[in-house]
Order: structure tokens, then C-alpha cells, then sequence
């Protein structure tokens, strides 16, 4: 269905013959292309992935440090737009599915994955607007400081034992950081566009964000006090073993504080229900109100990113970062699970991603709370019940050691009787998606049955 | 040789920083600035092999009192008055604060510190250790600090009767 | 290797940078930004002697006090300075010349 039809404007002279012999080019290439348009592709990433074991293999020990370290940053910085692209194509159909309907369809083949390449082509090309008295440098600068720090979380996540840019004793303190920073260039955002609007999304932004990393760093820690350890990788490790050594079933105080940690996460990330600072309904679009173009997708991006972020810090604390929940099951047998193995960094990104799929499904499934509701939940009710949970986890740790054999026995009862709730929550959640699945024709609506034409 | 271009790296943004809000007049850039001066001194702090205490200037300086500061420009800055110091002033204050670095400067060089043998990173655990063991004292007492810090704010910007508002009969609201 | 005084010698710049700026400005919360200024340049300070072999750890503990406290006194501050606008419409300190209210 390509036709490269000619413009309307006569070429002259040296133009004309390269438009003419373009055109023709294209018009004998386009057809073969689409042929063979998947062996092509195949090919290319066939050859990619030889390139990248021989540079690996041979040329790799030979590279000094910094282009070997500015590699991985690459790298790491391709994998955070990746999931940032991804993210936002997935965020645009989940909410579909929940709605309904069916989102993208038509932008690529299938079920339109190229929604978000399209997008960025269309921001891109956008006019460049800034509002007149508005603080020039400061407007320019507010997405970079916004984008910049989320990035800069990756480079102390481990994906696995190997799989980390810098493992520093700091690990876990520095991905807080990280998002701590983010506040300034909301700030500097809603300031820079001189809207009173901008302004007051970004101060409910700034007071949201900063009074929910407390709650946030408090559930972290009862963690990292059953662990003992801020290193991240030591962490991870230390949930060796199998669905029932993850850090969220060691403790009752640490199951919900997987659940405190995972909704003030969600404050963080401006999502809903907390998402009053981009409320559309009321704000406009808060602090990014003023940003069009490709200030716009930072800003989107940097949502994304932190999302993922927070979903891997979680995954790497909670719930056993990298490793198999079959991890222990095939020790002392001859089997191997080979399902992604019993360590891999896959399994770290399928669990982040069931994380950020969870943040999608709160988006459109709870209604938004207002700024008051939002500050009152943080001070009166999550920060109270995180300073309870890490007294718990700290006093669980004083007396769960074989000193006191009593309380290790319950303790031990509490642990599998969690691991076992656990289970039943994942046993849940697999009968309704079966449910959902079997029944799908009968339960959505009219306009998810039937596709549009076209699409 | 990396070592010192790393630290130029950082330390020529802190001077820098200082300097733009030394001469400048807008408080909103100059909160800005301070950021900026704050991130480079964490910088400074990683490269030492301070890795902890970086961490927690980013949270706590960056993450929290620029924050407040930025908040707090941006809720008196109603008129922003023009900063610039008088002629007479700007010779006082260059003399003055030449004459102080230079001072500074010279015992630093001329004081011949003993070049001791830099000492491993810090470990989180012997901080830890150090705080509740040698610094227990002050430990207690900076908590208690805190919690009058806090009442004493929240007292402070509690909300007022209205018959006290600003002269000028606007107010801030947010 | 780079020894003490580079950091040292930051470290007073940056002190005096910050006394210029409590000096010479006249609004209050530039002001504390000057105050900022000086107690992260002792922490400078403090780390790189730790560092460097004088006083072991207790530099960088003296380091995270201060840093903490320099965060409680900023709540303070600007608190109080709040106060300053809510009375007077302004943060010029000059303005605060008055005893009684």
C-alpha cells in the first residue's frame, strides 16, 4: 500500500533529476522490502548480536575503563527509554482494556506498538513555545532536571549479581536520592511558566512528593534492617532460595511494609490516586501545563522512568530482585528449571514490569484524592504505620535468632503461613485473569468486540 | 591526575555558583544556584570516598532544604525587590572579603599539614557504629532537637487571624 | 596525589563566598542561603580532614550533624521568616527596624 507519488511542484534542472530517480528507486525497492521486510529484520538483529559477542569476547579486555563504563551507561540509558517507550504504549492500551474499548490499533500491525514512536515523531516536530514572561533559562532547564535523576537511578540498580554499573554500601540511599532530586525540577518547572496554575500544581507536586519519601525510606528500611546491608546486590542475594525467602514474607511487619512502600512509591511517581499534581480535571496539566513539543516527553519520560525505578527497587527489596521464585526446588534433584534459570535478569524485569502494570491498573481504577486527603494519609496514617512497621521489623530481628527458640518456632509458623497468602494472592490473581480471559467475549463491551474498521 | 580534574570538575561549579549569587538579583535563579553548589559539594563528598555523607546531602540538603528554600522564595517573593548593593558598599565588601581569603589562603598553604595516608572509604557500619557509640551523646540530643524544630515551625507558620494581614492587604495563598 | 589543601583552600573560598553573601544582601532568605554556604564549607572542611587521616571517622559524623542541623535550622528560618512577610509584606531586612510587632 506504499505509493510514493510525486509532489506537485516541478523540479528544475539537478533537483529534478534526483527526485525523479529517487522516486523510481523507492518505487522498485518498497515492494521487495516488504517482502522480504521480516528477513531483513532477522538478519539485522542476527548480525547485532554476533557484533556484540565478538566486541564482547575479544575487544572488550582491551577497552580502557571509562569507554567500557560510558558503554554500559549507554546501554543503561537505552534500556530506561526503552521501558519508558514501552510504558507509555502499554499504559495507552491497559487503560483501553479497563475502559473497554481497545486503544492503539492502527500505528504498526499489531495492536499498535508503534503508537509511541508515532508520538514522538508528532511532539517532536512540534512548535517550540515558551510563554513570554516566563524565566527563560529556568523553563529550559526544569525537564532536564526532572529526566536527569531519574536516569541516574539505574546506574545503582543490579539487575543481577554481575549486572549492576556501580554496586556502591550506599546503593539503596542513592536511588532515594536519586528521586529526591526530581522535586527541584518540578519546582523549577511551575515557577519558570509564570501560570498561577503551574505554580500551585507544582507546590502540591513538591509537598506530595517530598512528605511521601518518608514513609517511602521508612518501609525501605525495616527491610534493610532484616538484611543488614544497604548494597543492593547484598540485598538481592540475600533472597536466595525460592518463593519463600523473599524479604516480603520473612515478617509480617515486612508484608506490609512491601504495601506501605508500594503505595507512598506511587505518590512519588505522581501517579494515581495521587496524581492531583497533573490532575487533568482541574489543573490542566499542573506543573507541565506551559511544556509542549519534546519538553512534554521528558517530562512523560521521567514518569516512566521513575516508575520503573521504583518497581525495580521494590522487586530488588521485596520481592527477591533477580531470582527464580523455583529457585530452591532444584537443589539435591537432577532437574534444572530452565524457565529463564534459577538467577536472571529477566526475571528482575518480569517482576519491575508486573509492578508498573499494577501502578497502571491503580491509575484507572481509583478515583484521584484531593491534596488534604493526600497530605492527611502521609502524616496521620502511612507514617505512623511505617515508624510501627520498622520498630516491628527491628524488634523481629532482636528476638528471630536461636536465642530465643519460642519465637523462632512462631516466627517461622508466620513465615511459610505468609509465603502460603502470598501464594494464595498469586493464585487469585491467575483465576481472575483466567476468568477474565475465558469469559472475554462476554464481559467487555460492544466497541472491544467488534474492532473498528480498519484498525 | 584524574583525581584533580574531577575535583576542578565539581569545585569550579560550587565557586561558580557562589559568585552568580553573590552578583545577581533574582532570589528565584540564585535559590537555583544554591542547588547547584549543594549537588557539587556531594560531588566533592564522592570523590573523597565520603560515599554516605554524599548520599545524604543529595536527600537531605537538595532533596530537602533547597526544596524549602525554593518553596520559600516563591512564596515571599511578591515584589522581587532589586538586590544590588550601593558603590560604596561593593568596595567595602571586595576589600573586606579579599583581604579575609587572602588571609585564609595563605595560612592553608604556609600551615605544612602532614601528608597522612588517606585513610579507606568510609564503611556505613563503623558510622553507624561511631553514632551510637562515641556520638551517642549527641546523637539523643540532635533528636531532640528535631522534634523542637519541628514544633517550633509548625507553631510558627500556624495560621493566623486575618486581622493581623500584611499592610499591603494581599496575602499569599496557595 | 592531591593532599589537603585543594579542599581546604575551596572550602575557605566558598566561607567567604557565603559571608559576602550574608553581608551584602538584603533579602532575608538570600541570606540564609549565605548561612548554607558557610556551614557547607565547614563540612568541607571537616570531611577532607577526615579523609586525610586527622581524626578518623568522627569528621564525617561531625559532618552528618551538621548537615542535619543545618536542615533543622532552615525549617526555623523560614518559618520565621514567613512570620517577617505575613507582618510586613516584605523580606527586606532593612524593614525589620521596628521592636513592637
Amino acid at each position: 500500500m506504499y505509493t510514493f507519488e510525486r509532489p506537485h511542484v516541478e523540479y528544475q534542472g539537478l533537483s529534478r533529476v534526483i527526485v525523479r530517480g529517487a522516486a523510481a528507486l523507492a518505487g522498485i525497492i518498497a515492494p521487495w522490502l516488504r517482502r522480504l521486510a521480516w528477513g531483513v529484520f532477522l538478519a539485522v538483529a542476527a548480525m547485532l548480536v554476533v557484533f556484540i559477542w565478538v566486541v564482547g569476547r575479544f575487544i572488550n579486555p582491551l577497552l580502557p575503563w571509562f569507554i567500557r563504563d560510558l558503554v554500559v551507561v549507554l546501554g543503561l540509558l537505552g534500556f530506561a527509554c526503552v521501558v519508558a517507550i514501552i510504558g507509555i504504549w502499554a499504559e495507552r492500551k491497559v487503560s483501553g482494556r479497563i475502559q473497554s474499548r481497545l486503544g492503539p490499533m492502527r500505528t504498526g500491525a499489531w495492536h499498535g506498538w508503534a503508537q509511541s514512536l508515532a508520538d514522538g515523531l508528532k511532539f517532536v516536530q512540534k512548535e517550540d513555545l515558551i510563554p513570554r514572561e516566563a524565566d527563560e533559562p529556568l523553563f529550559r532547564l526544569a525537564p532536564y532536571v526532572t529526566l536527569v535523576p531519574a536516569f541516574c537511578a539505574y546506574l545503582a540498580l543490579p539487575f543481577g549479581v554481575g549486572w549492576v554499573f556501580r554496586s556502591g554500601d550506599v546503593g539503596l540511599l542513592f536511588v532515594l536520592a536519586m528521586l529526591a532530586v526530581e522535586v527541584l525540577g518540578v519546582i523549577m518547572a511551575g515557577w519558570a511558566s509564570n501560570s498561577k496554575w503551574s505554580l500551585y500544581g507544582a507546590m502540591r507536586a513538591a509537598c506530595q512528593l517530598v512528605s511521601y519519601e518518608i514513609p517511602m525510606g521508612l518501609s525501605l528500611l525495616a527491610a534493610v534492617v532484616a538484611v543488614g546491608s544497604l548494597n543492593l546486590v547484598d540485598i538481592g542475594q540475600a533472597q536466595a532460595g525460592g518463593w519463600f525467602s523473599w524479604l516480603v514474607f520473612q515478617n509480617p511487619f515486612l508484608f506490609l511494609a512491601f504495601f506501605t512502600y508500594y503505595i507512598a512509591s506511587l505518590a512519588s511517581c505522581k501517579r494515581s490516586p495521587f496524581d492531583l499534581p497533573e490532575g487533568e480535571s482541574e489543573l490542566v496539566a499542573g506543573f507541565h501545563t506551559e511544556y509542549s513539543g519534546f519538553r512534554f516527553v521528558m517530562f512523560f519520560f521521567a514518569e516512566y522512568v521513575a516508575m520503573f525505578a521504583v518497581s525495580a527497587l521494590a522487586t530488588i527489596i521485596f520481592l527477591g530482585g533477580w531470582h527464580s521464585p523455583l529457585s530452591g526446588l532444584s537443589k539435591g534433584t537432577q532437574m534444572q528449571f530452565v524457565a529463564f534459570g534459577d538467577t536472571s535478569p529477566l526475571w528482575f524485569v518480569l517482576k519491575s514490569t508486573f509492578l508498573v502494570w499494577v501502578q497502571m491498573w491503580f491509575r484507572w481504577t481509583l478515583p484521584r484524592i484531593r491534596i488534604d486527603q493526600v497530605m492527611h494519609a502521609c502524616v496521620k496514617y502511612l507514617l505512623p504505620f511505617t515508624l510501627l512497621l520498622f520498630l516491628g521489623s527491628s524488634l523481629w530481628q532482636l528476638y528471630d535468632n536461636p536465642a530465643h527458640p519460642a519465637f523462632q518456632g512462631f516466627a517461622n509458623i508466620l513465615h511459610y503461613g505468609l509465603g502460603c497468602v502470598g501464594l494464595l494472592l498469586l493464585g487469585l490473581y491467575f483465576a481472575g485473569a483466567g476468568y477474565g480471559y475465558y469469559n472475554r467475549n462476554r464481559l467487555v463491551g460492544q466497541m472491544a468486540r467488534n474492532h473498528l474498521p480498519g484498525a | 591526575m584524574l583525581e584533580k580534574v574531577i575535583f576542578f570538575l565539581f569545585a569550579v561549579p560550587a565557586v561558580v555558583a557562589g559568585l552568580a549569587i553573590l552578583l545577581g538579583t533574582n532570589i528565584v535563579r540564585m535559590a537555583y544556584w544554591f542547588s547547584a553548589m549543594l549537588v557539587s559539594v556531594a560531588g566533592l563528598y564522592f570523590l573523597m570516598g565520603a560515599y554516605f555523607l554524599g548520599v545524604i546531602q543529595i536527600l537531605v540538603y537538595v532533596g530537602g532544604v533547597a526544596v524549602l528554600l525554593a518553596f520559600g522564595v516563591m512564596l515571599t517573593s511578591r515584589k522581587l525587590a532589586r538586590l544590588r548593593p550601593g558603590r560604596g558598599e561593593a568596595v567595602w565588601l571586595a576589600g573586606v572579603s579579599g583581604v579575609l581569603l587572602l588571609g585564609l589562603v595563605l595560612s592553608i598553604m604556609h600551615a605544612g599539614w602532614e601528608q597522612r595516608q588517606i585513610v579507606a572509604a568510609d564503611s556505613i557500619s563503623e558510622i553507624g557504629r561511631s553514632l551510637l557509640g562515641d556520638f551517642l551523646g549527641p546523637f539523643e540530643l540532635v533528636s531532640v532537637l528535631l522534634l523542637v524544630a519541628m514544633l517550633g515551625a509548625a507553631y510558627l507558620a500556624r495560621p493566623k487571624a486575618q486581622t493581623h494581614g500584611p499592610r499591603d492587604g494581599k496575602g499569599t495563598t496557595i | 596525589m592531591m593532599g589537603l589543601t585543594p579542599y581546604l583552600v575551596l572550602s575557605a573560598v566558598l566561607l567567604v563566598l557565603g559571608l559576602a553573601i550574608v553581608i551584602s544582601k538584603r533579602n532575608a532568605i538570600a541570606m540564609l542561603i549565605g548561612v548554607e554556604f558557610i556551614l557547607n564549607a565547614a563540612c568541607l572542611n571537616l570531611v577532607a580532614f577526615s579523609r586525610h587521616g586527622i581524626g578518623a571517622l568522627s569528621g564525617q559524623t561531625a559532618a552528618l550533624f551538621v548537615i542535619v542541623l543545618a536542615a533543622a535550622e532552615a525549617v526555623v528560618a523560614l518559618a520565621i521568616f514567613l512570620n517577617f512577610y505575613h507582618t510586613l509584606a516584605t523580606v527586606d531586612i532593612d524593614h525589620g527596624d521596628k521592636l513592637k510587632g
